[in-house]
């Protein structure tokens, strides 16, 4: 079943994160991968948007990609180096004894991303541990510049009396 | 001639996430937490190389529980001179600095026995302008001014931004806290 059916299929409240790993890490993460226990599968996450909560962390959506199951396993298999595992989230420090090892590391983890299949879907979440929402956003709905209003999330009340 | 955009399939829209710790859905969403509580002492943290902080390049007080760690750069990333970035030019709150922490700290492994941190997110100049929405919506300081204001530096780079460095914060992140962290950076403290 497609990553699509299978997100769709349950509520986000219901998903559990078994791994994700982050690549890009702003006070929350922005990129990585994630496999999820439930539903069963694997993707790539990239930061759509994000909105400030004035008493915690971020809002943030992100595009899907789906991964093959695996994906993710293969990936900590080429960084046992950089520590162990924190779960279910993770932000490797991208710290190698060489830059040769670092840059030969990165090519094998491109390579796996680029197993990568783009979906429409974005997803509402703080932390990539909880989600609070799902979409499947059309061809020629990309090009967004105000994506919480675009989706109808709405604001925190203390955002509202700011 | 602009067209209405045509409103995605929306599928689930609940609360958002509930905070962490919470085994079940609050009736309130999860901006109207409380503060979490105390999870240990600055000391526990930084159980090395103490030093009394004796000044402040503010010209304020540091409270006495501010400590001093280690030494500019020791750790690698930028030096003591550099500027570091941190989003947004309005005061942040205790109650949020404190919650990023808590996040980078329970994600940051620890690699070669250096943690990750409870600690905030800053990165270099040119990053922000690489990777900010808005570059201009931030506010910078120097390592050096961040650390002699006790708030100790971590290089903490990731795969897509290897200028990445986590802002080091005593446990519990007080509102005295926030207030020096928001003068490091220029911010008005809270009321002013």
């Amino acid at each position: 079943m497609a990553i699509e059916d299978l997100l769709l299929s349950c509520p986000p409240g219901h998903w559990k994160t078994e791994q994700a790993v982050v690549f890009d890490w702003n006070d929350g993460p922005r990129q990585g991968i994630a496999a999820l226990a439930f539903p069963e599968c694997e993707f790539v996450f990239e930061l759509v948007e994000e909105r400030i909560n004035p008493n915690g962390l971020d809002d943030r959506l992100f595009r899907l990609r789906e991964l093959p199951v695996g994906s993710v396993r293969s990936v900590l298999g080429l960084i046992p180096q950089l520590g162990e595992l924190s779960k279910p989230v993770w932000i490797p420090v991208w710290r190698f004894a060489s830059e040769p090892e670092k840059q030969a590391t990165d090519r094998a983890v491109d390579s796996v991303l680029a197993e990568a299949r783009g979906t429409g879907l974005v997803v509402l979440s703080q932390d990539l541990e909880r989600f609070g929402g799902a979409w499947a956003v059309g061809e020629g709905q990309w090009k967004q510049t105000d994506w919480f209003g675009f989706l109808g999330i709405p604001r925190s009340p203390e955002d509202r009396s700011r | 001639m602009l067209q209405e955009p045509t409103p995605p399939l929306l599928v689930f829209l609940g609360a958002p996430p509930p905070p962490r710790g919470s085994s079940s859905p609050p009736p309130s969403p999860f901006w109207g937490a409380a503060s979490p509580p105390p999870i240990g002492s600055f000391e526990k943290v930084f159980k090395t190389d103490h030093h009394p902080q004796k000044g402040t390049p503010l010209g304020g007080v540091i409270p006495s529980h501010f400590i001093r760690v280690g030494v500019h750069g020791s750790n690698g990333g930028v030096g003591p001179n550099d500027p570091l970035v941190r989003r947004g030019t309005s005061r942040e709150s205790a109650q949020r600095l404190a919650k990023q922490a808590e996040a980078a700290e329970e994600a940051g492994n620890a690699q070669n026995g250096v943690p990750y941190g409870h600690g905030v997110s800053v990165t270099t100049p040119g990053s922000n302008a690489r990777l900010a929405k808005d570059p201009a919506d931030a506010v910078s300081a120097t390592r050096r001014a961040l650390e002699d204001a006790g708030f100790p530096v971590r290089h903490t780079p990731t795969r897509s931004a290897p200028n990445h460095h986590t802002v080091q914060r005593p446990k519990p992140v007080t509102e005295e806290i926030a207030d020096l962290f928001n003068r490091v950076f220029g911010r008005k403290p809270k009321g002013g």
